[in-house]
């Protein structure tokens, strides 16, 4: 295994497009590497890049270093509270392990871990954030569901704001603190002249991808304000539990991560509706 | 391939210090602190940032070392716990002095393997935090695993010292916790860290299969490996150490592997890579078989094939009470394996020490290692010392052999150090487990409630070997009837062997089993009979206490009765459930053993002296597994002789170099002779006893079995009677001891005992070395703290140091303690054992369930224990509370996903410790003292019971929320949200 601290995002970038793996928080790779796991690979620390730990918000956007911790994020919420429409994202930072690896894991490493039980991730999703990556020195911005990290360094995430979104995240687990996801559910609705305008519902840590429930969403999508009632709650829950695919082989079941599903579905929709 | 590491150089800054380290880039901070720079303070736990162990605070941050590359830490200020104190206070800051003291006063660790995380957390939290509360107190600590405390007393300790209160005056001194809360705890893994080899294990490919290959050539020729070790290189005997009742299992397999426990070859090497690659290397050809995984599928009808111990006893005419019953109950009730969990994980070093191999491994029972190790080289006893002092966790994992064999050939094979420490994977994966077992009951009833029979068949997997799963399964059948009175039981236990993990007792061995099935069959009676299940209990109850042999002690009373009672009032009223959720309580009984059920003698011996320097000490060869008994055996000593200063506990097996104490008494050590003497009477009976016990499992008739057995135990019982407990050094035992002195829930009772008996013989002593100095009477001198004088002029006295040079430097005694020999039971069962005594108490909870996700929410916790007698109130509630902690996972979530014999869990991640979030929101542990156990001042082992009884209260609890009784623990959520749609429409409103 080779090691190499770098010096700025530049020559991070750099490496990463020659083939190193960015080494960020830690909370995943430092494990691995120390059950010698990684050999062969070389890794750029990219923990020292103090370029990529702001964070700034803007009338239409917030926008995060990819080494903005996850406490760093749920401190940044309890300063920018308020702010209905990023609840989701910061709910998910809060949902992650356990205090220790909340501070040391980072955003931009949740986004590029690639694992299942991903919190923060289905989060950024729904929110439709955009993220921005450089590989060697050419800078991309693309959805976060466009996203490719090969040879890439995610350099910062930009998640859209405005007064008309409402967001709400729910994470399933069996113990409280570092509670592996059985699922998860991100949900961010646009609302306007009191009727929805449109719906994302994503899930995560059911599948080896966090997925959008498309049928749910339609059945949300323009309502009015009249009809925000249980009945369509629970509908949307049925309807959003039944179309996601749950193929991890691991238990539990994909019958009871429905159950999940639906619960969340159901209370992250009565937290914004309700 | 080991390469040539890459060597790094860099400048860590600890506790204010330049540290500089030379490391390799894979090392993280947690293994250059600890291993390199000596920082013992930062313990593994588990590698993944999941326990806390390790934690530290970096740049001001509290955090995991574990997740931190070394060289990531270059030019960083580091703190460890150690470093608290100074750290803090350059900002005028007391925090963290202030919250040291709290955490000891109010004894809030056990092992203490865990505090040196807590301190960091806890004091960043009080320090940044503007306003501390439980509910921000529970978040801050949630990534602190603790396995013994169950985090209450530490979160008492730093709220308050967020407030500002002075530390409690705790009327015990704790002189254990603040070096468990340092660096100089000296754990095993702690031993010789830098410079040793690396040892480690190739565990078998399948849980059974036949081996035909082994070939080490490739392994052995990788760069940096030292050996590459197999059968054939194990100079005598090929076991890991016979239990109690067998020596069945064999260090390294030779043609055959039974489960993925079996190891098959060791490696040692300079580096861990070479290590991992001379594993990958080792050619091992197998021809797999079918494993036996089913419990059931195990067992043919009518044949004793696979049935590796067994257990029946019958009292009353059973068939006859369920024929005129009003009522019969039937259920099957099982429970799965569980891990101990040890907050330290497995392992530690062995080195050559003047030809003597040194192994500091965690051991509950050091001179069983140390026979077991000794036999399997071929080398002398003497030769072999297991250092085991302080251990992080055990809870019965390292009751019976553990890896000092594996690193005990490493080590003396090469005449070098060899560190070997099991991973976490390999813990959960490659160790023994909790017996699991299942069974059918039946319980037959009046009208009113009155029970009039239990039949109870059960079937307890000790995985493919013996184990001590005998024991096991006659705890489990012998406390059928558990704290109930039944004209008419039966009970039938067997052990089966299987292909799956090895067993091991854990907290509550047999008596969890047993107990979750009977208290099950008794609430769903009362479900049955619309009664209160606490009335329903509290109506059968034994109400005085018997012997083994079931015979009443007349003037002791079972407190059940004042348990229960107390339980229902603290439980109070029941609370508003919210909506969209099920509200239910439960209660349970526990009536459960400690001690030794075997049928054997138990006989405990330490060893108490002053030196030329006037610094008194206690020597005993018990392990510290966190139930403060090497504390509390030094402040017994410190009362009975009115020290001031806390004597020092040292680990040793000096008392059993003279076991009549006489030799010491008179302040010589004992000759070479005389000390081999003794320790060959003590071997003679022990292995003696186990030879016979050998031979007799061949006997395959019960009554014939029973008849011999009787014949071993008639000369014990002969020097009880004839003897009894005069001693000489004719009579150097005044009972035999057939069993090793073993670290566990009674010990501090048993300890306590020799402890009392010691000072008493001390006191003798020096009064004797008194009146030779004065050429006086000895009734004419006394003693008092400070030694002994004259007492027409007191002018004329002996300090203790004067004392000790007086008789050679040293004066010392040995003190002992027997338990009464546990019962043969009836000749026409061939039952070897019955249970010594109990421990009683009752646990009421009141929980909620979400009926969609199966999410428990715990609101009230509250145990009510009689104890016989308190020691240390404090310590004990703080067993308790560790048990009810453990009970949480085991009753709902710590499962184990086993695959055709094979563990999938891997790490903390995914083998669930309760942590500060899955609490209870609120705890009640109250104790009372009826002064009926059998230990001094009416003392009971207590350890265990909070973790017998803490699942079945929330299984109970759970029946009554659901309206479906669980019939196995742990039940996850998934079981409990498809056992709500079951039980939807037929949850009944009973109210306890």
């Amino acid at each position: 295994m080779r090691y190499t601290k770098a010096e700025n995002v530049e020559a991070a970038a750099s490496a990463v497009a020659n083939g190193a793996v960015p080494l960020a928080g830690g909370t995943i790779l430092v494990p691995a590497i120390a059950r010698c796991e990684h050999q062969d690979h070389t890794f750029v620390d990219i923990s020292g890049l103090a370029a990529l730990t702001r964070i700034e918000t803007t009338d239409s956007l917030l926008l995060l270093g990819s080494m903005v911790t996850l406490d760093g994020l749920a401190s940044a919420a309890a300063k920018h509270n308020g702010t209905p429409a990023r609840r989701a994202l910061f709910q998910a930072a809060q949902a992650v392990g356990n205090p220790q690896v909340r501070r040391s894991g980072t955003i931009g490493g949740n986004i590029a871990a690639g694992v299942a039980t991903v919190d923060v991730y289905p989060a950024l999703l729904a929110l439709e954030a955009q993220v921005t990556s450089l590989h060697g020195g050419t800078s991309e911005t693309v959805p976060i569901s466009e996203l490719s990290t090969a040879g890439r360094l995610i350099t910062t995430i930009q998640v859209p704001t405005d007064g008309e979104t409402r967001s709400a995240f729910r994470k399933f687990a069996w113990r409280a603190s570092a509670g592996i996801t059985l699922a998860n559910v991100a949900v961010c609705l646009r609302i306007r002249d009191a009727a929805i305008l449109s719906a994302r519902i994503v899930v995560g840590g059911v599948s080896a991808r966090a997925q959008r429930l498309a049928k749910a969403e339609q059945l949300l999508a323009d309502k009015p304000a009249n009809q925000w009632t249980r009945d369509l709650i629970d509908e949307a829950a049925r309807i959003g539990s039944m179309e996601a695919t749950c193929d991890l082989p691991a238990p539990p079941s994909p019958e009871y991560r429905r159950r999940l599903i639906a619960a969340g579905v159901r209370e992250t929709l009565s937290e914004i509706l309700l | 391939m080991m390469k040539d590491a890459e060597q790094l150089d860099i400048a860590l800054n600890v506790n204010g210090v330049a540290r500089p380290a030379k490391v390799e880039p894979f090392l993280t901070l947690q293994a250059c602190l600890h291993h390199r720079l000596g920082f013992r303070e930062v313990r593994y736990g588990c590698g993944e940032g999941v326990c806390g162990a390790c934690m530290v605070l970096v740049d001001g941050e509290p955090k995991s070392s574990c997740l931190i590359l070394a060289v990531q830490a270059q030019g960083r200020n580091i703190v460890t716990a150690d470093g608290l104190d100074v750290y803090f206070a350059q900002n005028k800051n007391t925090v963290a002095a202030g919250l040291r003291a709290q955490l000891t006063a109010r004894q809030a660790f056990q092992c203490g393997y865990c505090s040196c995380g807590v301190m960091v957390s806890a004091a960043h939290h009080i320090a940044s935090e503007a306003s501390v509360t439980p509910s921000s107190l529970k978040t801050a600590l949630s990534g602190n695993m603790c396995r013994c405390t169950g985090y209450q007393q530490m979160m008492e300790a730093t709220l308050a010292t967020s407030q500002r209160e002075p530390a409690p005056q705790s009327p015990v001194q704790r002189g254990d916790l603040p070096v468990k809360m340092s660096g100089a705890a000296g754990y095993p893994t702690d031993q010789k860290t830098a410079g040793p080899l690396i040892g480690k294990i190739l565990w078998a490919q399948y849980p059974s299969a036949r081996i035909s290959s082994i070939d080490t050539r490739a392994a052995a020729a990788v760069p940096g490996v030292e050996a590459v070790l197999t059968h054939r290189d194990i100079p005598k005997q090929n076991s890991t150490g016979a239990t109690s009742f067998g020596n069945d299992q064999p260090l390294l397999a030779v043609d055959r592997v039974r489960t993925m426990a079996d190891a098959v070859a060791l490696v040692a090497a300079r580096d861990e890579a070479a290590a991992a690659e001379a594993l990958k290397l080792i050619q091992v050809t197998y021809e797999p078989l079918q494993p036996i995984t089913d419990l059931p599928g195990a067992i043919e009808p009518g044949s004793a094939k696979n049935v590796t111990a067994q257990f029946v006893q019958e009292t009353g005419d059973v068939d006859a009470a369920f024929r005129t019953a009003d009522l019969v109950v039937t259920g099957r009730y099982s429970n799965e394996i569980n891990d101990h969990a040890c907050m330290e994980l497995e392992g530690g070093t062995a080195w050559m020490e003047d030809g003597t191999l040194m192994i500091a491994v965690p051991h509950q029972t050091a001179e069983s290692g140390q026979r077991a190790v000794s036999k399997m080289l071929g080398i002398s006893q003497d030769n072999v010392r297991i250092i085991s002092q302080n251990m992080g966790g055990s809870f019965g994992k390292y009751a019976a052999f553990t890896i000092e064999g594996y690193l005990g050939l490493l080590a003396y094979h090469l005449q070098k150090p060899v560190r070997l420490v099991l991973g976490r994977d390999e813990i959960l994966q490659r160790r023994s487990k909790r017996h699991p077992s299942y069974g059918d009951y039946r319980l037959a009833l009046t009208r009113d409630g009155r029970f009039l029979a239990l039949d109870a068949t059960i079937l307890t997997d000790a995985g493919p070997y013996v184990g001590l799963t005998p024991a096991v399964a006659a705890v489990i059948g012998a406390e059928a009837s558990a704290s109930y009175n039944i004209p008419s039981v039966r009970s039938r236990v067997r052990g089966i062997l299987t292909n799956n993990l090895p067993t091991i007792p854990m907290r509550g061995y047999g008596s969890q089993q047993i107990s979750f099935g009977v208290e099950s069959i008794v609430e769903q009676a009362a479900h049955k009979l619309g009664m209160d299940p606490a009335d329903l209990r509290k109506r059968n109850y034994k109400k005085t206490r018997t012997d083994g042999w079931g015979h009443p002690i007349p003037g002791k009373d079972f407190w059940l009765t004042q348990t229960m009672d107390r339980v229902r009032e603290l439980l109070g009223p029941p609370p508003l459930c919210p909506p969209g959720w099920h509200y239910g309580r439960g209660v349970t009984t526990i009536h459960a053993k400690y001690g030794y059920p075997y049928g054997m003698v138990d006989r405990f011996v330490v060893k108490v002296g002053v030196n030329k320097d006037g610094q008194f000490r206690v020597e005993c060869d018990i392990s510290d597994s966190g139930t403060a008994v090497t504390n509390e055996m030094a402040r017994l000593l410190a009362k009975g002789l009115g020290l001031t200063k806390l004597p020092e506990y040292v680990q040793s097996r000096a008392a059993i170099d003279d076991p009549s104490g006489i030799a010491f008494g008179r302040g010589h050590r004992p000759s070479w002779l005389k000390s081999a003497a003794y320790r060959t009477m003590e071997w003679v009976q022990m292995t003696g006893a186990k030879s016979l016990l050998v031979i007799t499992a061949r006997i395959t008739n019960p009554r014939n079995l029973v008849r011999l057995q009787r014949v071993i135990a008639r000369p014990a019982n002969f020097f009880i009677k004839m003897a009894g407990n005069f001693k000489s050094w004719v009579f150097p035992f005044s009972r035999e001891s057939f069993q090793p002195r073993f670290g566990s829930s009674r010990s501090l009772s048993m300890c306590a005992g020799a402890v009392l008996d010691g000072v008493e013989r001390f006191k003798k002593t020096v009064l004797e070395v008194g009146a030779k100095e004065f050429s006086s009477d000895v009734s004419e001198l006394q003693l008092d703290g400070e030694g002994v004088y004259h007492s027409s002029d007191t002018s004329r006295r002996l300090s203790w140091a004067a004392l000790a040079q007086r008789a050679g430097g040293d004066l010392a005694v040995v003190g002992e303690i027997h338990n009464p020999v546990g019962p043969l039971l009836d000749p026409s069962t061939g039952n070897q054992t019955g249970a010594v005594d109990f421990m009683d108490g009752s646990h009421g909870c009141d929980l909620l369930i979400r009926p969609d996700t199966g999410q428990v929410r715990i609101l009230k916790y509250v145990a009510v224990h009689d104890v016989g007698y308190a020691f240390n109130p404090e310590a004990l509630r703080g067993q308790i509370l560790g048990g009810i902690t453990m009970g949480i996972g085991q009753a709902i979530f710590e499962s184990m996903k086993v695959q055709d014999g094979k563990v999938l869990n891997t790490g903390l991640h995914d083998y669930l410790v309760a942590t500060t979030l899955d609490l209870p929101e609120e705890v009640k542990v109250e104790i009372l003292e009826s002064g009926n156990g059998m230990g001094p001042y009416g003392s009971k082992g207590i350890g265990e019971s909070g973790a017998v009884a803490a699942p079945i209260a929330i299984a109970n609890a759970l029946y009554n929320a659901l309206g479906m009784q669980l019939e196995t623990i742990p039940s996850t959520p998934e079981k409990l949200a498809a056992m709500a749609d079951a039980g939807a429409g037929q949850r009944s409103a009973i109210a306890v």
